[in-house]
C-alpha cells in the first residue's frame, strides 16, 4: 500500500525530475552512473536505475540530450550525455516555469 | 576465480533476457540498451565495492527484472495507453492465445525444418534409396525409402540436398525470428 504522501512525492518528482537531470548535464557532460550518483545526493532525488536509464532514453528520442560513447584505456565503454541546443532552450523555458509557480505557491502559502 | 564466472553467468543471462524483451525496439537501439546496461552493471560492480559492497543481486534488483526494465523503455518509445478496465479480460484471452500461438508455432516451424534437414541428410548418406520421383504417367509423386519398381524419373534427384537443407534452415530461421517475436506475451 501506497501512503498518500508517498504518491504525492512521486507525482512531485516526475515533474521535477527531467529539469533536474537538464540543470545537472547542463553542468558537464555525464554517463548514467555519474546523473545517479549526483541525482542520489539531494533527498528528493532519489530515483532508481530502472526509471534512470528508460528516462535518459526518452530524453535522446526527444532530442532533449545527445549521446555518445567513450572508451577510457581498458575501461568498458561508457554512453555519456549532453544537452543538445534543444534541450538548453528547453532547460531555460523549464526554469522560468518552475521560479514563477516556485514564486506563486509560495504567496498562496503566505496568506 | 569461480565467484567471478558465476556472476559473470548472472550478468550475461540478465542481458541475453533483457535483449529478448526488446525484441520489439529496432535490433540497433536495442542493443545499444544492453551495452550500456552493461557497462553501468560492471561500473556499479566497481565503485560499489570501494563503498557498500553490494553484490551483483543488488545492482540488478535496482534495474528492476528484465521485463520491467525492457517495458520502461518500450513505454516511451511506443507511448500507449492502457487498456481500459472492461479490456482486461480480452488481454488476458489474447495473451492466453499467444501463449498457445507461440508454442504451436515453436513446434510445428521447429519440426518442419528439421524433417526438411533430415531429408537432405538422408539423400547424402543413401542417394539411390531415397528420394522424390514421379509416376511414368505422372499422376502421382512417390517419396520412398528403398528403390521401387514404379518410378521413372526421379526429380530432383541430387538437388534434392541442397533445396531441403536450405528450405530447412529459412523455416527453423523464420521460426526463430517469429517465437522471438511471439516471446513477450509467454
Amino acid at each position: 500500500m501506497e501512503s498518500s504522501e508517498n504518491k504525492l512525492d512521486v507525482q512531485f518528482r516526475k515533474g521535477t525530475l527531467e529539469m533536474s537531470i537538464l540543470a545537472l548535464l547542463n553542468r558537464e557532460p555525464m554517463f548514467g552512473l555519474q546523473l545517479l550518483k549526483k541525482l542520489h545526493e539531494f533527498e528528493t532525488m532519489k530515483i532508481t536505475e530502472g526509471t534512470l536509464y528508460p528516462l535518459l532514453d526518452r530524453l535522446k528520442r526527444d532530442k532533449v540530450v545527445e549521446s555518445y560513447w567513450v572508451q577510457e584505456g581498458d575501461e568498458r565503454p561508457r554512453k555519456y550525455y549532453q544537452l543538445s541546443d534543444v534541450g538548453r532552450t528547453k532547460l531555460t523555458a523549464l526554469k522560468m516555469r518552475w521560479l514563477k509557480s516556485v514564486s506563486d505557491i509560495q504567496s498562496l502559502l503566505d496568506q | 576465480m569461480e565467484r567471478e564466472m558465476a556472476r559473470n553467468e548472472l550478468i550475461h543471462s540478465y542481458l541475453s533476457e533483457l535483449e529478448m524483451y526488446l525484441s520489439r525496439v529496432n535490433k540497433i537501439q536495442a542493443q545499444e540498451i544492453v551495452k550500456e546496461i552493461e557497462s553501468h552493471i560492471y561500473d556499479s560492480l566497481i565503485m560499489e565495492s570501494d563503498e557498500s559492497h553490494d553484490t551483483t543481486e543488488v545492482v540488478l534488483g535496482r534495474l528492476g527484472t528484465p521485463k520491467e526494465l525492457a517495458s520502461g523503455y518500450i513505454e516511451h518509445i511506443n507511448i500507449g495507453v492502457a487498456p481500459p478496465k472492461g479490456l482486461k479480460p480480452m488481454t488476458k484471452i489474447t495473451m492466453g492465445m499467444s501463449k498457445s500461438f507461440y508454442y504451436l508455432i515453436f513446434v510445428l516451424g521447429g519440426s518442419l525444418g528439421l524433417t526438411f534437414i533430415a531429408t537432405a541428410l538422408a539423400k547424402l548418406i543413401a542417394p539411390p534409396k531415397f528420394g522424390v520421383w514421379i509416376a511414368e504417367h505422372g499422376n502421382s509423386i512417390i517419396v520412398s525409402f528403398s528403390n521401387n519398381s514404379y518410378h521413372s524419373n526421379e526429380v530432383p534427384a541430387i538437388w534434392l540436398v541442397p533445396i531441403s537443407l536450405l528450405s530447412g534452415l529459412v523455416i527453423l530461421y523464420l521460426t526463430k525470428r517469429l517465437t522471438q517475436l511471439l516471446k513477450v506475451f509467454v
